[in-house]
Parts: C-alpha cells; sequence; structure tokens
C-alpha cells in the first residue's frame, strides 16, 4: 500500500516538474535547472555520505572535473560536446572508482578530510594543467534554451533518485545498509565491502560529472574556482541531510526547499541574504535534526553509528 | 502511518503552494514594473554582491552605479528624445556566487521585465550573467571586470568600461622605465584576473627591454610567501611586480619587510588604490605604487558629474569615503548606458545595444576611450598612483611623474 | 645553503602559526567528535575583536590576550550549552550541519558589522623581525611559535593534572562511562568549547597580526586546520605544533622546489598518500 502511494507521490511530481518550463517562465526554469542540478548532486552525494554512511567531503571533485574535462575536450580537442561529455563522466567515473578503493579504507572523519584533500588536489592539479585552462577558464558556445537545460538536469535528478530507489531495494542496496550499520559484521558474513563501497563511490561520482557537464554547457563559462566551490559539496550535505539522509526523496526534497529559502532570502533581504539562509539552516538543525522525512525512516539498516539514546540537557 | 501519510500530503501542498507563489509573484511584480516604466522611470538592472567573498568589491561596484542614478535623478532625469526620465537600478545580491548572477538576471528579466543590465563584479560572475543577457539579446555594460576573455566569444550584447586586465602594468612598466629600473621579480595569484594582468605585464615588460629575473604563480588566498620572498631576494631585481588581491599585496608587503628584502621599486595591480591599502600598513606602504585605473586628479570631465575632481567630491559627501577606482569604473559604465539610451532615443534593448556599439569614442569623467566592435573599450590612459603620506597620489601619466618620489624605496628598517 | 636554512626556518614559523590556529579545532574533534566548521570564522572574529580594543582602549593585541581569551572562553561555553549541545549527540552530520549554518550567520554578521573591507592589525612590531645568525625571524611568527609552544605545555598540565582536565580526558575516551562517572557531560562539553574557543581566539589575534583579514578569511583558516590535525593527530597536546611544523616545513620547502603554485597539490596530495598509509592519523592515537 505505502509503495503504492509513495510511487503516485513521485509520479505526481514528477509531472508538476515536467510542467514547469511550458506553464511558467525562464526565470522559474532557471532556478528549476539549479534545484535540478542541486538534487542530482545531493542524490549522489546521498549514495555514498547517506546509505553507504561515509561522509564526503569532496564531492563537488567530481562536478568539477566532469565539467572541466567536458570543456577542455570540447573547446581544446574540438570534439562533439555529447562526446566530450560521455568521456568526461565516464573518465569522472573511473577516477572516482580507483580512488575509492584506497579512500573507503578510511573511516568517518578520516575519511572526510581524504576527500575533502582530494577535492583540493584536484583543483590544483586542474589549475595547473594546460590542457585543461591552466586556471584561466574556458568559454564553451552558447546553444539549447532554458528549458532544454532544465529537462537535462531534470533527467539526471530523476536519474539520481531512481539509483537511489534501485539501491535501496535490492541486494545491494541491503550490501550498502550492512556497511553503514556495522562493516566489520558485514565483512564477517562473507560480503566484499570493498567493491560495494567503491562502486557506491563510483556511482556518486558519475552523478556529479553528469550535472558537471550539464553545467559546464548550461553555463557556457567555467574556471576551476567555481566549479570546485567546497561550498557545493557542503551544501549537497546540508541539503541531503535537511530532507533525510539515506532517503529517495530526501535528497531532492532537500534541494527543493534550500533553492526556494536561497531565492526568498534574496528577495527578503537584498542586503543579508547568505545571513538569512544560515539562520535558516541552524533552524532546521534545531527544529528538524533528522530531517524532514527523518522519521519516517523504517527501522531498516537500524540505528546509525554514533547515535546515542539520552540527549545531551542540563 | 498515519503520521507519514498526512505528513505526505502536507508536502506535496507545501511544494505546490511554494510553486504557485513563485510564479505568481512573478506576474505581479511583471504588471506593476510595467505600468512603472510607462510613467516616466528607465529600470536598469544589476546581480552585484552584497554579500560573500566579493562583498567588498560588490558595494564599491554598488556605490558606483548608485551615484549615477543619484545625481541623473537629481538632474531631473534622463533627457530621452525631449522627455525626461527618472532612472531606477535595480541592485539584487548575487552572494557572490556565479550561479546566481545568472540566475538573478534572468529573473530580472521575466519576472520584472528589465532589458537593460549593469554587470556584477568579478570575472566568473560577469561570465554568467553576461551569457543569459547574450541569450536574450538586452545589452549588459561590465562595470565590474574586463578579462580579456569576456570578450573573445562573440557577443554581441556585451559592453564595457574597463580596459582588458592584461593592460594594467602598461603605465606602472612605462614609470618604472624613466627610473632606470632594469630588472623584475614578478608574483602572481592563480585566478583569471591576476594571470591575465600579469601575462599582459611580463610581455609588455619583455618588448620594452626589462629583464625578468623570478616569475612565479602562487594559489590565491596564500597566507605564507616567506620562502618566496627569500628566493626573489637572492636574485635582488631592481622592482617587485604583485598581481593578485588585496590580502596578498599586504602580506607580501608585511612579509618583505619581515624578511628585509629590499626593492628599488614594488608595485601592485590590486591593493594600494584602495584606502585601507595604507591604512592597514602605515609608514610600511609609503612609497608603494598602484596600477590604477582612475583617479581624482586627472584631467577629464563630463556633462554628467564634472571634473574628476567634481566626482570624487560627490562621492564623498554621499557616501562619507573616498572613492576609488572601482566605484568610478562602475559610475563610467552606469553613464556610458545613459549615453546610449540617449543615443537611441529610447530605451528598447536592440536600439540601445546598437547605439552602443555605435558610440565610437566617448569622452566620460574617468577619461576618452574607444569602444570596439567586440564590446571592450581601448585608449583609456592609465594613471599610477603612488602612497605618499598615507594618501594615493597621482604620478603617472605625463607631468604628474613630478610628483613621484622616495625612488628608490627606503630599506625597510630605514624607515 | 643560506637560501634554505632560511626556507626551513621560514617553514617552521610558518608552522606556528598554522599549528595556534589548530589548537582549538584538535580539542574539539578530540574531545566531542566535532568538526567545527564555524572555526575559522570564530578566528577571524577574534581578529576584529583585537582591532576595536587596538583603537578604543589602545591595548596592545599581545596583552589583550587574556581578555579576548575571556570573552570567547564565556562565548563558546554559552554556543555549546545552548546550541550545540542540542545536537551533538543525534548525528554525526548534524553538527557539521549546525557548525556550517554559525559560519554563515557569523561571517555574514561580521559583514555587517566590521564591513567587508580588509583590516590587519598594525602594531609596530607587526612588520618586524629578530634577525639572528644572520637568519630573519619576523617577530610575530617567532612569538606565535613560542605562544603555541607554551600553550600546548600548559594545555597538557590542563588535561593532565586539573579535576576539569581530567574530566573532558575521561568524557574523550566515551560519552557513556564518563557520565556514569557522575560527571556531567553537557557542562564538560561546554567547558571544553569554550577553552578551545579561547584558544581559538589567541589563533585570530595572531592570524590578524600577520595577515590582512576580512569576514569572508574564515573558510580557508578552518581547513589549514583540518589539515594540520590529521597531520598531528586529534585531541592530543602536542599534535597541532607537530601537524604545524609538518605541513609548514612541507610548504615552504616545496613551495621553492617545485614553485608556490604547486603547494596545494604537494600538501594535498601527501596527505592523501599519508592518510591511505595511515588511516588513522599520522600521530592519532590507534583505533
Amino acid at each position: 500500500m505505502k509503495k503504492k502511494r509513495d510511487m503516485l507521490l513521485a509520479a505526481g511530481i514528477l509531472l508538476i516538474a515536467l510542467g514547469i518550463p511550458p506553464l511558467t517562465n525562464d526565470y522559474i526554469v532557471q532556478v528549476g535547472t539549479e534545484m535540478a542540478m542541486y538534487a542530482a548532486l545531493a542524490g549522489g552525494w546521498n549514495l555514498i555520505g547517506g546509505l553507504t554512511g561515509y561522509p564526503s567531503f569532496g564531492n563537488v571533485a567530481f562536478f568539477g572535473l566532469g565539467a572541466m574535462l567536458a570543456g577542455a575536450l570540447s573547446v581544446n580537442s574540438h570534439w562533439p560536446y555529447w562526446l566530450a561529455a560521455a568521456a568526461a563522466v565516464l573518465g569522472t567515473g573511473i577516477f572516482a572508482l580507483l580512488l575509492g578503493l584506497p579512500l573507503l579504507r578510511l573511516k568517518g572523519h578520516y575519511f572526510s578530510i581524504a576527500t575533502l584533500a582530494l577535492a583540493q588536489a584536484t583543483l590544483a592539479v586542474v589549475t595547473n594543467t594546460k590542457f585543461l585552462g591552466a586556471g584561466m577558464g574556458m568559454s564553451l558556445p552558447i546553444v539549447g534554451s532554458p528549458a532544454v537545460f532544465y529537462y537535462a538536469m531534470l533527467a539526471i535528478a530523476v536519474l539520481s533518485a531512481l539509483i537511489t530507489y534501485l539501491l535501496i531495494h535490492s541486494e545491494y542496496g541491503n550490501t550498502l545498509l550492512a556497511i553503514k550499520s556495522d562493516e566489520v559484521a558485514a565483512q564477517a558474513i562473507g560480503i566484499n565491502t570493498v567493491l560495494a563501497k567503491s562502486s557506491a563511490f563510483a556511482l556518486s561520482g558519475v552523478l556529479g560529472a553528469m550535472a558537471g557537464v550539464v553545467y559546464a554547457l548550461w553555463q557556457s563559462y567555467i574556471d576551476p574556482p567555481t566549479v570546485f566551490e567546497p561550498s557545493i559539496t557542503v551544501l549537497m550535505l546540508v541539503m541531503t541531510m535537511m530532507g533525510g539522509a539515506g532517503t529517495v526523496a530526501g535528497p531532492v526534497l532537500g534541494a527543493v526547499l534550500i533553492g526556494i529559502l536561497t531565492q526568498l532570502a534574496m528577495e527578503v533581504s537584498q542586503n543579508a541574504s547568505s545571513l538569512v539562509l544560515g539562520l535558516g539552516i541552524i533552524a532546521v538543525v534545531l527544529f528538524l535534526p533528522k530531517g524532514i522525512l527523518g522519521f519516517r525512516r523504517p527501522g531498516k539498516g537500524g540505528k546509525r553509528r554514533g547515535q546515542s539514546n539520552f540527549p545531551l540537557r542540563g | 502511518m498515519h503520521k507519514s501519510k498526512r505528513l505526505a500530503k502536507a508536502l506535496v501542498a507545501v511544494s505546490v503552494t511554494l510553486t504557485l507563489v513563485l510564479s505568481g509573484c512573478g506576474s505581479s511584480n511583471t504588471a506593476s514594473k510595467d505600468s512603472g516604466s510607462s510613467a516616466g522611470t528607465i529600470t536598469i538592472g544589476a546581480p552585484v554582491a552584497a554579500t560573500g567573498s566579493l562583498a567588498n568589491e560588490g558595494k564599491l561596484v554598488h556605490d558606483g552605479y548608485t551615484l549615477w542614478q543619484n545625481v541623473v535623478n537629481k538632474q531631473g532625469g534622463l533627457l530621452v528624445d525631449g522627455k525626461r526620465y527618472k532612472v531606477n537600478i535595480n541592485f539584487q545580491d548575487d552572494q557572490s556566487v556565479a550561479t546566481n548572477s545568472a540566475s538573478l538576471t534572468e529573473k530580472m528579466y521575466t519576472q520584472d521585465n528589465i532589458r537593460l543590465f549593469l554587470s556584477p563584479y568579478a570575472s566568473g560572475n560577469i561570465f554568467s550573467a553576461t551569457t543569459v543577457a547574450e541569450k536574450h539579446k538586452v545589452p549588459m555594460i561590465s562595470g565590474g571586470g574586463g578579462a580579456k576573455s569576456i570578450f573573445t566569444r562573440d557577443y554581441k550584447y556585451v559592453f564595457s568600461a574597463y580596459p582588458y586586465s592584461g593592460a594594467y602594468l602598461g603605465s606602472v612598466l612605462d614609470l618604472l622605465k624613466t627610473q632606470g629600473v632594469k630588472t623584475l621579480a614578478f608574483l602572481h595569484a592563480d585566478d583569471v584576473f591576476s594571470k591575465e594582468a600579469d601575462q599582459g605585464g611580463e610581455e609588455y615588460a619583455k618588448s620594452h627591454g626589462f629583464d625578468i629575473v623570478y616569475s612565479a604563480q602562487y594559489p590565491s588566498n596564500a597566507s605564507d610567501l616567506t620562502s618566496q620572498l627569500t628566493q626573489i631576494a637572492q636574485k635582488a631585481p631592481d622592482a617587485l611586480i604583485g598581481t593578485g588581491h588585496f590580502q596578498e599585496a599586504v602580506l607580501l608587503v608585511k612579509e618583505a619587510k619581515q624578511m628585509n628584502v629590499n626593492f628599488k621599486s614594488i608595485a601592485f595591480t590590486v591593493g594600494p588604490t584602495m584606502p585601507s591599502f595604507a591604512k592597514t600598513l602605515g609608514k610600511d606602504a609609503e612609497g608603494i605604487l598602484g596600477a590604477s585605473l582612475w583617479t581624482p586628479d586627472l584631467p577629464y570631465k563630463d556633462d554628467v558629474f564634472g571634473t574628476s575632481k567634481d566626482y570624487a567630491a560627490l562621492y564623498k559627501q554621499t557616501f562619507g569615503v573616498d572613492p576609488d577606482y572601482h566605484s568610478a569604473m562602475a559610475s563610467a559604465a552606469a553613464e556610458l548606458m545613459g549615453l546610449a539610451i540617449q543615443k537611441a532615443g529610447s530605451q528598447d534593448p536592440q536600439k540601445v545595444r546598437d547605439a552602443l556599439a555605435g558610440l565610437g569614442t566617448v569622452h566620460l569623467f574617468d577619461g576618452d576611450f574607444t569602444i570596439e566592435s567586440n564590446g571592450s573599450i581601448s585608449g583609456l590612459k592609465l594613471p599610477v598612483i603612488q602612497i605618499q603620506d598615507g594618501k594615493a597620489v597621482t604620478v603617472w601619466p605625463g607631468s604628474f611623474s613630478q610628483s613621484f618620489k622616495d625612488f628608490p624605496l627606503p630599506a625597510w628598517n630605514k624607515r | 645553503m643560506h637560501l634554505w636554512l632560511q626556507v626551513l626556518v621560514n617553514g617552521i614559523l610558518q608552522g606556528g602559526i598554522l599549528g595556534i590556529s589548530a589548537l582549538a579545532f584538535s580539542l574539539q574533534w578530540g574531545v566531542m567528535n566535532l568538526i567545527n566548521l564555524a572555526h575559522g570564522s570564530f578566528q577571524v572574529l577574534a581578529a576584529y575583536l583585537a582591532v576595536l580594543i587596538l583603537q578604543h582602549l589602545g591595548l596592545d593585541p599581545l596583552l589583550a590576550v587574556p581578555l579576548i581569551f575571556l570573552v570567547f572562553f564565556a562565548w563558546g561555553y554559552l554556543v555549546q550549552f545552548f546550541l550545540i549541545n542540542r545536537v551533538i549527540t543525534s548525528n554525526l552530520f548534524m553538527t557539521l550541519l549546525l557548525t556550517f549554518g554559525m559560519d554563515f550567520v557569523l561571517a555574514n554578521l561580521m559583514i555587517l558589522f566590521f564591513t567587508a573591507d580588509f583590516k590587519s592589525i598594525n602594531t609596530p612590531y607587526a612588520n618586524s623581525s629578530w634577525q639572528w645568525f644572520g637568519l630573519q625571524f619576523p617577530i610575530v611568527r617567532t612569538l606565535a611559535l613560542l605562544f603555541l609552544i607554551v600553550l600546548s605545555v600548559l594545555l597538557w598540565l590542563f588535561l593532565e593534572y586539573s579535576r576539569p582536565g581530567r574530566a573532558i580526558r575521561a568524557t574523550s575516551m566515551g560519552m557513556e562511562p564518563a557520565r556514569l562517572m557522575g560527571l556531567k557531560i553537557p557542562h564538560v562539553y561546554a567547558l571544553t568549547f569554550a577553552l578551545s574557543s579561547g584558544l581559538a581566539a589567541i589563533g585570530g589575534v595572531f592570524f590578524g597580526l600577520s595577515n590582512a583579514f576580512s569576514p569572508a578569511s574564515g573558510g580557508p583558516l578552518t581547513v589549514g586546520a583540518f589539515v594540520v590535525t590529521i597531520l598531528g593527530g586529534a585531541g592530543t597536546s602536542w599534535g597541532p605544533l607537530a601537524g604545524g611544523l609538518i605541513l609548514g616545513v612541507l610548504d615552504a620547502v616545496g613551495s621553492v622546489v617545485f614553485g608556490p603554485t604547486y603547494v596545494n597539490v604537494i600538501t594535498f596530495g601527501l596527505l592523501l598518500i599519508i592518510l591511505v598509509l595511515r588511516p588513522n592519523g599520522v600521530l592519532g592515537r590507534a583505533g
């Protein structure tokens, strides 16, 4: 019953999303594109951070690398953009897979810092690589229309949610949840945790790169500091946590809410829109500490690690 | 179960409402703005940072645009085709984020029905905002940066009041040449603006007989450059030329003194022109050169602001601080927009765009320059400033060089 | 030869600046498993406070250090007691989220109060240096290293021998046992955050003396503290000193050998390698 209702809900939301370009204006479409992009990115983060329990601080590396690779291959090597994009996504996926193998041996905060270092190192290497523009940025031709980019980002966001859904309802998803609740035990019962984690990390990288290659063409100008901006990772994390980590709808909900909050903040206060956003985040943490969908979470996977039973009060 | 069902319903309701509210406030806005402009108002959009990492320069640009708006409105409005129109610049805070610059431009275009734009600050933000303007075929004038790559995209609706970043150092090098400086050390940050300015400077130096003995790039926000200064000291160049951000210019001066590395001259692209440079460094800032784009001493004038001096006085009266070139360039960009609207005799974006392209050589309070076919400008004579007694004094071009002093710079321990 | 000696000195002294900035971060991480993303903004705020004290009371920043420490001690206690304690047991991520929000709010409040203009704490000695053996020792950087050493010793003594210090150590080993021992955890946590806020503020004063800063300067400081803490190990009294020295010397030598543009490649690349080879930190505790 519940499953059916969720499906209807998802279909309804998708229908609304599909109707935005014909029914609204370019501004809503522009904001919607950004929301869809973040929904895709947060969904990718959720695979490794939410489902597997590895708090990545460096997912922006995949977004940035995807964008820069696609840009360089099309601008400098004159590949058609679809080919450049495919190569960039594939390359980033392999990059994530290979780096995931050693990095995913790390736990907790150490994994966080390692992924942060990964993003910073990738940025530094890109900035010093001539083929990737050597920090000068790249201009791509203006193509398409707002609706085209909106639908492209929406497709990636839907793909991201679909992958999450399929994972949660598969054997593989159970493996990831097992890793999250007790990795040692998972190993003991014969689960190949390394392979499972690395492939989740690679999937996360592929989704990030897909958003990156669309972003590059959408913005038509990319430079390393913008596409490797650390706050993009933080936003993925914030959105996922806000919506509910480890759920299908959580990242989407988080992306939409933060997106609306950002736009409203810019509307309400011209001088302090970032301040309003910060206060909003704090309010969510204090009043919705498990994410909006947090208490909807089924018992599956058990309690998160590091979670304690008693509240810390004076 | 019950609870979750209700929640799900609530969520749908919330998201639908929000979508409707967002699109709804758009249409109502459009209606009110329309009636506003027919009553004699010209609205210009400007997505400029008030918060985030670019808040500092964003405010200077904001104030530059605002000053033009105030002056024009005080004169009764902009005279277009015999009628006076009030000017209203619609500022939106892009939070220093490039995608926001784009989405705000989009928003002002679609919801607020704005058809004329002034740019945000910083190349990255200009890039994304101008893309939206180009797409909708509405003009945007850059009053916040001049990376060459903005103008090599064959855009037709993007104009600028800024010279190319690569041209910033020419005047400084001309000045150093007259003082017999031969050897130079270049240090630059790794962002687009700094790299372009440095490359332009190094090319100019080579073609003008200077000897570059050291050149290195450091990551933006570097917090320690002592070892680079130690290395430079071994090459003993006559002058140090730093192309980066304000905080790095301050850092280099502090550390050059700490490491007791002396130069005959020190020059920066960003830093000395801002009042806080001399305030921050005190007497250690004395004698340091800054590549500027405008100073109040320049002998130019126009009908809106009067002379450069008048502009500076008015700015100080309005905002309580002396203007630096960021504000002046922004005012000049806004003024260009005004000129184009007047020449077009209309605020139709296509006509204003064509008027901008056909402006040719203009004479503004910040100098004489020519609008090129790609939207950039050329011919602006760039001044050089020197910190003297805590103030920025114009020491270039031409006869201003009589004010140039402190050459060679006194050793750090003799200050 | 002289070049390399000076570069080594530069690196060691930069280690002092990096280490003193990481003291607080390391303590919060080690004791409460808290990653404080607002760490850098706390430090920048302290630098602004030092500027205000210098301007209005004419008190030298280094003499004002006890006062600044106390102000931030009190403020830190309140922040932890009323804000962070409310979520610190719920989920590892929530504290990240909360401190991220705090960072956002702090940075933008600073823009409102102090404008986005760059400032620096300017004292007569701020840009001077001592000369020993023909090498330059910038006064502020040298003092930062000395302060770091003294603070590390004091911190060690405090944690090892004082009652509240022992309570903090006991709590860092596990919240449940510490609670059973009768410790008031919320109070211990608030005390830890208060102490580390005070330490962060001292680091902020030195940052303000050696660099120009604006409300947006916090981010790189947080990342730097992150790296130093990993290199030195979280929650130890000596970790920040060790981590700071390693990173400082590495950056200085690397920037001369390969060029400053490769500093981040070296720093973060090496950090990755170290992490992979020593998954629990270079000098970190096992397990």
